[in-house]
């Protein structure tokens, strides 16, 4: 049944509705009912993956002191199974909620890569903005999809990595699609966002009741990185998902042994190749399916007009119950005539030639010495503005944890928790969080980013433990460094002026920083009582607030630096100082 | 043109009548192409040249010979004429000081020494009641308002009539998390009050004149819109600098701006806040007194309770009847704020010399 | 979506079996749903319990500094004033190297053996006059101003993490001890005399003096099992602590005068808020719920020409609050408060200075003062000779 031209036929608006309601609703060509066609598996698809993109968004933007309550805020790094697996091959554990990446790995061994068709949230980005700004015509889009060698770059990425992992320097954060979309959404789209939002919607704010616009050191990288990635789109579709995600490596790898795939009957196909016009992966359906490359997106399918792809349960490759030749056109199978002039290959996922593996294992050997003995992460000359967050296993540890997905700095009311810049950690560091008390400090009675991080990096912490209160007086509260003053700008040492601001927020009790009184007669003949102070170490928790709130804002006066922090025992100051244990 | 094409052309038959005057008519269109390619152009250049060389006070005129008008203005607000004073009504006490444990009564009996609530809210008032939440902490710590002061201040002055109440504290630390774990927050909403989060865009220039140092500095302005009536409520605290953080020192918490250099001269300062801000009334909120450790306190060694309440118009008193009385440090030496604001008839620091009514509650 | 067909899709069979599927998908998703919000609504509580904040004990590892204070000597302003020379005074070298029996120093008067039932002792600390502020920023001055020779506390811990902290002040002589408890105490809070003690008890917190001795005691909540360790410790504190003959003034006030010994208190410095008076023991005579104030009030001076002077100066003091308001029938001079409309006034009597401050009434007064010199007349001469001035407090370099 023809459709009529809606627009051409009819004048006023309601008609129009209605006309296109009843269009919509006539049945298929073929005899199915309408909503066989309005709500094919594709459809699905797409509502499948805008509940993720928007489930994702919104863990995010739960992620506030003010909105936290039991959210799993941080869902998506816990499903990411390379997370689970990279951490499982530093550490040795399966920290606290990461085996709900199981929820992934299990349907992943059945039907594929289905994460990345239906689940990821990065890929969605991908393939919407690839989809929106699409202005290729049929031949193009099938050009564009079809597979290419740079494709087995990302399986060279994830060898890396993993050999890294092993070695106990974890990388996988740099270009795991979930740990880079949280890292991009929480440092600088949701700064964008919230300056960009009117004030009569500042309740949608992502960070509501901030007293300052937040500030990421590095967030212009982060950012422009991501618009770059995401920008290859317009070349290529879906290009990160192809090219570099090592994610996408790992469970291409894994859908070896996938149970279904899609299945090109060969007495049905013509060739025509309009099954790649919208293949998301490049997996070459039209010829023989790279199951380690197919997102499952069901695309295929959707444009074939012969009926000749399916989604079948454990398919074998059939070239050898061909009868006769594809080339001249006499083949036959199980009794039909064979149309496609296309043989099908052996199913090879995923096909990386054994020479590239080996180059790549080597690679990743080395890799490991060039980062860690790079020094900007040794025991011998860590930086001295490298301090981590409250409740940190030690450095050695905390690089094989840390997976730079930036939720703590997400959560952190402060904004004292800033991406490590190549000074502080080096590459192996680059984005794990260290506090920059300048921006902020870290509050007592806090404990949010160990709430959220999925690793472990920062473990779980209830307030006794970082007060040393209660069970854990002995071992003291968790300390993230110590103060110092640089008496040189001191207001009430170097000026004759008096201050104090310091002394005052200490939050302390008994305070670590006392003050010595003198009243002195100034240059002017004025007399002013001075409180110069001066630290206490052994009650210093390095919480940064003097540094803070130090007037002398551009270089303070007194200033928290790493040493005597409570997770490294070589890291400590005084002698007599309590370890405290890392793992409680 | 060449000698073939010449000779073309002389052998070509003449324009009929028509084509030349479609000739015209084209020279015509032309005509009017130019016509408006010249005036957009003089236009552009007439636009250009008044904007740029117009003199400065002409309408649309942007230039700018000295750089005067290229330097940034910020508007300055001002408070009311008077701040947000009541009219004096001399057969009332001047301090109202109750003791006890059950606190709406006490309020209650405090107010009324001073008038009652109706002598301060009318109805139709829009009120801001200004707590402490400086710092996160709970409530038990004496480092921030009591929650339970609050709940019943509000709840008498919403039984006063007033239309809306507001409740704004600019803390020092995050205020999310300070309004929520001193418990304001919840005592706030709970009793029906709206809550003001010191956010970027609240902020405005104030004006104070006759400050020493904050002539002109940001203010939370936001909860004060079209508000009437201002109500302090500060606990008593031991600061190791000023010596006592009171009701006068209260009003620090509506500033923002880079408040860390006020400590350079904190007396003078909280001079200037009395200036800035003269309230309907203030609530000295004893019922814990910090009175070591202050102002972030952090032991519950360093508070103790002090079950009282103490009401007044007159910050400066209420604050010297808790310096001898609650912080029990008669005898030593009024903090140097205390002379600066008497000097500018900001309050009665003797407070011996005011009428005083004080009453026990249970 | 720009392109001409962009969204078409070229396939002509479809199959019921995909709608199937795709409710089922739709079902788990909206199941997702339903689960991250039942989650967002069940949170941990350990996330916002903030009791961890209140728990009593201070932090270990905090080693409390024992010895002077040094102010240092380099990077000074220009003229720094002479308070300099006076603080400079270096104590000896810490004294917390416990290698000998400093440990028994440190615990000063504190009985032994303090620890019983589920409590032990924790963190001792001992604090001379100069360094007293770094345990009690805030509030050394109060303490300084009695005479404080030495502070010494012990914090008694339970493994269920309450805890008692005890601070004892010696304050030299049992009149100094017994004004600072009276100033820390409450007006309607009532105190309990027994066999040279006098203590409170306050919820939580309880407070003692004997002989020079005054011990505040705080328990970090207020269970039963922190409460009747309060109690507790005070029984013993009690019994245990050195006791002093009382003050001379107690003959006076309680044995004379018949008043209760718990409304006695004494002044080192600045009574009434006069900078001339010292040493000046007082009573009240007031009931602890009424508006009245009245005190009577009794100094001693080394000759009748001492007291002389002083009740002048006393009567220059009422005279500055208000107006004279005539004499009692005995001739002493009487003043009237501007604001409060009582009356006060004082006289000399041989080498004591009495006095009444704050009468309701002209009448009252004078009864009082009649009594005050009747009773002064009335003690035994071993008593008017123990009654002595104390020494002068000391002036600057002690007071902050």
């Amino acid at each position: 049944m023809k459709r009529l031209p809606v627009l051409q036929s009819v004048q006023s608006a309601p008609r129009a509705i209605a006309l296109a309601a009843q269009n919509a609703t006539k049945p298929n060509r073929d005899g199915s009912p309408w909503y066989a066609r309005v709500f094919r598996l594709t459809t699905t698809r797409i509502i499948t993956q805008a509940f993720c993109f928007g489930l994702f968004i919104f863990l995010l933007w739960v992620t506030w002191f003010s909105r936290l309550g039991g959210y799993p805020a941080s869902l998506f790094l816990e499903l990411d199974p390379l997370v689970t697996f990279a951490t499982a091959v530093s550490t040795h554990t399966v920290y606290r909620w990461l085996w709900r990446s199981l929820w992934i790995l299990v349907p992943t061994l059945v039907l594929g890569r289905v994460f990345c068709g239906w689940i990821c949230p990065y890929g969605t980005l991908h393939q919407f903005i690839g989809w929106v700004f699409n202005i290729r015509r049929n031949k193009d889009n099938i050009s564009v999809n079809a597979y290419r060698p740079i494709f087995q770059f990302k399986y060279y990425l994830l060898v890396v990595f993993l050999i890294l992992s092993a070695f106990g320097a974890l990388q996988i954060g740099l270009l795991d699609p979930i740990c880079l979309l949280t890292r991009s959404v929480a440092t600088a789209i949701q700064p964008a966002f919230d300056t960009a939002l009117p004030d009569a919607l500042a309740g949608i704010a992502a960070r509501p009741g901030a007293p300052h616009p937040r500030v990421f050191a590095g967030a212009w990288f982060i950012g422009f990185l991501l618009i770059g990635l995401v920008g290859m789109n317009l070349v290529i579709p879906r290009f990160f998902c192809r090219v570099l995600c090592p994610l996408g490596a790992f469970l291409g790898t894994l859908s070896r042994f996938a149970l279904l795939r899609i299945d090109r009957d060969l007495t049905r196909c013509t060739d025509c190749n309009l099954c790649m016009r919208h293949c998301e992966g490049a997996s070459d359906p039209q010829e023989a399916l790279r199951k380690s490359e197919c997102f499952v997106c069901f695309n295929c399918i959707d444009d074939c007009p012969e009926d000749a792809l399916a989604f079948r349960l454990a398919p074998v490759p059939v070239h050898e119950q061909i009868i006769g030749s594809l080339k001249e056109g006499t083949a036959r199978l199980f009794g039909r005539k064979v149309i496609s002039k296309l043989p099908e290959t052996v199913l090879a996922p995923p096909d990386v030639p054994r020479r590239r593996w080996v180059f790549a294992g080597i690679a990743g050997l080395l890799a490991f010495p060039f980062l860690r003995f790079s020094k900007a992460v040794n025991a011998r000359s860590y930086s001295a503005k490298a301090i981590r967050p409250p409740g940190s296993v030690s450095e050695p540890e905390f690089l094989e944890r840390c997976i730079k997905c930036d939720q703590c700095i997400n959560v952190c009311p402060t904004n004292v928790l800033q991406p490590s810049t190549l000074a502080e950690g080096g590459l192996e560091g680059l984005w794990t969080p260290v506090m920059d008390f300048r921006t902020g400090f870290c509050q007592l009675n806090c404990t949010l980013c160990s709430e959220v991080c999925p690793t472990g990096a920062i473990q779980k912490i209830d307030l006794a433990r970082k007060l040393g209160k209660e069970a854990h007086v002995e071992a003291g509260p968790i300390r993230l460094g110590t103060a110092f003053f640089n008496r040189g700008r001191c207001l009430p040492w170097a000026m004759e002026t008096p201050c104090v601001v310091c002394e005052e927020v200490c939050p302390t009790s008994p305070k670590a920083i006392g003050t010595y009184k003198q009243e002195i007669t100034r240059w002017d003949g004025k007399k002013v009582l001075l409180n110069q102070p001066y630290m206490r170490p052994e009650l210093c928790i390095g919480c940064g607030i003097c540094e803070h709130e130090c007037p002398v804002q551009d270089d303070p006066a007194v200033y928290v630096t790493a040493i005597g922090e409570s997770r490294s025992k070589d890291r400590s100051l005084l002698l007599g100082s309590r370890e405290t244990p890392t793992k409680t | 043109m060449s000698n073939e094409r010449r000779r073309a052309r002389r052998d070509e038959p003449e324009p009929s009548a028509q084509d030349l005057e479609q000739q015209r008519d084209h020279q015509r269109i032309e005509r009017r192409a130019l016509l408006k390619g010249a005036l957009g152009l003089g236009g552009a250049v007439a636009a250009a040249g008044w904007v740029s060389l117009a003199p400065p006070g002409w309408p649309l005129s942007l230039r700018d010979p000295d750089g005067e008008r290229g330097k940034p203005t910020a508007a300055v607000r001002s408070l009311p004429e008077g701040g947000f004073r009541v009219p004096d009504a001399p057969s009332v006490a001047d301090l109202g000081v109750a003791h006890g444990t059950q606190l709406k009564p006490m309020l209650l009996a405090a107010l009324d020494a001073l008038g009652g609530i109706g002598r301060f809210i009318q109805r139709g008032d829009v009120v801001v009641i200004k707590p402490n939440v400086a710092f996160e902490r709970p409530a038990a710590l004496g480092a921030t308002t009591n929650p339970e002061v609050l709940t019943a201040l509000i709840e008498i002055v919403r039984e006063a009539g007033a239309k809306e109440i507001r409740v704004a504290d600019n803390p020092i630390e995050s205020p999310s998390s300070c309004f929520v774990r001193s418990g304001i927050q919840a005592a706030t909403q709970a009793a029906g009050a709206r809550l003001f989060l010191p956010t970027p865009e609240e902020f405005a220039l104030l004006g104070t004149p006759g400050a020493t140092w904050i002539e002109r500095w940001p203010f939370f302005w936001g909860p004060f819109v079209g508000a009437n009536k201002v109500i302090g409520v500060s606990p008593i605290k031991d600061h190791n600098l000023c010596r006592a953080s009171m009701t006068t020192k209260n009003w620090y918490g509506l500033l923002g701006g880079r408040r860390n250099q006020f400590h350079q001269d904190i007396h003078g300062i909280i001079a200037d806040l009395a200036l800035m801000l003269r309230p309907t009334f203030v609530v000295l909120d004893a019922t814990r007194v910090l009175f070591r450790s202050g102002p972030t306190g952090g032991s519950l060694g360093d508070v103790k309770p002090g079950h009282t309440v103490v009401v007044s118009r007159d910050s400066l008193a209420a604050d010297a009847y808790g310096w001898d009385n609650l912080l029990e440090r008669q005898g030593e030496a009024l903090p140097a704020y205390f002379a600066k604001s008497a000097a500018r008839q900001l309050g009665q620091p003797e407070w011996r010399k005011l009428a005083l009514r004080e009453v026990n509650i249970g | 979506m720009f392109v001409r067909d962009g969204l078409r899709s070229y396939r002509r069979t479809y199959r019921r079996q995909e709608v199937y599927w795709g409710a089922v998908i739709v079902a788990g998703l909206l199941g997702v749903l339903l689960w991250v919000r039942h989650k967002g609504q069940h949170p941990d509580p350990s996330l916002y319990d903030m009791s961890a904040a209140l728990s009593g004990a201070a932090p270990t590892g905090a080693q409390v500094v024992v010895g002077a204070e040094r102010t240092p000597l380099a990077d000074r302003g220009p003229g720094a004033a002479v308070q300099e020379a006076s603080r400079a005074n270096p104590a000896p070298a810490p004294a917390d190297a416990p290698a000998d029996t400093a440990g028994a120093a440190e615990r000063g008067p504190l009985p032994p053996e303090l620890a019983a039932g589920a409590f032990r002792e924790g963190k001792i600390g001992a604090y001379t006059p100069d360094n007293l502020y770094v345990k009690i920023d805030g509030r050394a001055e109060y303490y300084l101003g009695f005479g404080l020779k030495s502070m010494h506390s012990v914090t008694l811990e339970s493994s269920s993490g309450a805890s008692v902290e005890i601070e004892l002040y010696d304050l030299g002589a049992a009149r100094n001890a017994l004004g600072c408890y009276n100033g820390e105490r409450a007006p309607g809070a009532e105190s309990t005399v027994e066999s040279g003690s006098t203590f409170r008890f306050d919820r939580n917190a309880a407070f003692l003096t004997r002989g020079p001795y005054y011990a505040r005691f705080v328990g970090s909540d207020e269970t039963p099992e922190v409460v009747a360790e309060v109690q507790r410790l005070v029984e013993i504190l009690r019994t245990k602590l050195p006791s002093e003959e009382r003050p001379w003034a107690f003959d006076l006030f309680v044995d004379q005068l018949k008043l209760p010994a718990s409304q006695v208190s004494y002044a080192r410095e600045n009574a009434f808020s006069f900078g001339f008076a010292h040493d000046v023991y007082k009573v009240s005579l007031s009931a602890a719920d009424s508006q009245d104030n009245m005190e009577a009030f009794v100094a001693v001076k080394a000759d009748a020409a001492g007291a002389s002077s002083m009740a002048k100066q006393f009567q220059d003091g009422f005279r500055s609050l208000g107006a004279a308001a005539g004499q009692t029938p005995a001739g002493v001079p009487l003043f009237k408060d501007e604001f409060l409309g009582s009356f006060s006034g004082a006289t000399a009597s041989e080498r004591w200075v009495i006095g009444v401050n704050s009468a309701p009434s002209a009448e009252r007064a004078h009864q009082v003062l009649q009594q005050l010199e009747q009773g002064l007349h009335a003690l035994s001469e071993a008593v008017r000779a123990k009654a002595q001035p104390a020494p002068e407090p000391a002036k600057g370099g002690e007071n902050e």
